[in-house]
């Protein structure tokens, strides 16, 4: 086994999981705390959407950015920030969809800890560690695909509600490295299900 | 000759042991079969038996 220090580098690992993991949960506490104070003294949102399109002229961007009672767009990261009034409505899909992207990180971070705490007790090759390492993985097989529904519905209510923008040819990225590392995740499930055969075996060789 | 004293002459754990008694063991090495057939005197043959899981 490794180690950094005096201590194990998975002791290490699961530390810092575990400390990444309160880091999270403080900062979805703040976030929401955020959300209602923003609601409360602005009595709006500037949301920020992530967005991609096909370069555009100076003339275009221009154009864009002249809707700004809209939004404003961000030509250099394809970041679009819109304009969205603190209705009860718009607070509640704000916290749903923040929350669930914050639950998978919050989720997969949960998982890599006790993967990392059996690491520690010399168990690798362990039945629950299979179980999350295939939990990790449709987690991000999941979330490719989740990700771009949502570019899609966000592209459909752009084009169809927001024509002036005519300008703007947005593109339907799909995210493939959440796709592949989710699959890599499944092979190394693989793995760890043929190690902990082996490790059985190894048990009970007296 | 009780298990307590063979485990002491082979150099295996009781639980160990057990697992041999009991047939749960995958394999055995040949160091192990070499202790247990010096402690009790006796050949392979003696210790182990084929049996056909069909029949």
């Amino acid at each position: 086994m490794k180690h950094l220090g005096k201590k194990s580098l998975s002791s290490v690992l699961a530390f810092a999981a575990n400390l990444l993991l309160w880091v999270e949960i403080g900062a979805a506490c703040i976030g929401v705390c955020m959300v209602f104070l923003a609601a409360y003294f602005r009595r709006a949102f500037a949301l920020q959407i992530p967005i991609s399109y096909l370069p555009m002229t100076s003339a275009q961007i221009q154009s864009a950015g002249q809707n700004k009672n809209f939004g404003v767009i961000n030509t250099t990261n394809g970041i679009l920030s819109i304009n969205v009034d603190a209705s009860w409505q718009n607070i509640m899909l704000i916290l749903l969809g923040y929350g669930a992207l914050l639950a998978v990180v919050v989720l997969i971070t949960y998982q890599i800890k006790r993967i990392f705490e059996n690491f520690r007790q010399d168990q690798p090759f362990h039945q629950s560690n299979i179980g999350r390492i295939a939990n990790i993985a449709l987690i991000l097989i999941g979330y490719s695909l989740v990700q771009w529904t949502f570019v899609i519905v966000v592209n459909q209510i752009l084009l169809s509600r927001f024509t002036i923008w005519h300008n703007l040819e947005l593109t339907y990225d799909f995210n493939f490295s959440c796709l592949i590392v989710g699959v890599v995740l499944l092979a190394v499930q693989g793995v760890f299900k043929a190690g902990l055969v082996l490790e059985e075996d190894k048990q009970l060789t007296i | 000759m009780s298990l307590n004293a063979l485990s002491e002459q082979v150099g295996l754990t009781l639980s160990n042991l057990s697992i041999l008694k009991q047939g749960k063991a995958k394999a055995i090495r040949f160091s192990t079969l070499e202790a247990i057939c010096q402690a009790l005197d006796c050949q392979p043959g003696d210790i182990l038996e084929y049996r056909d899981d069909a029949s």
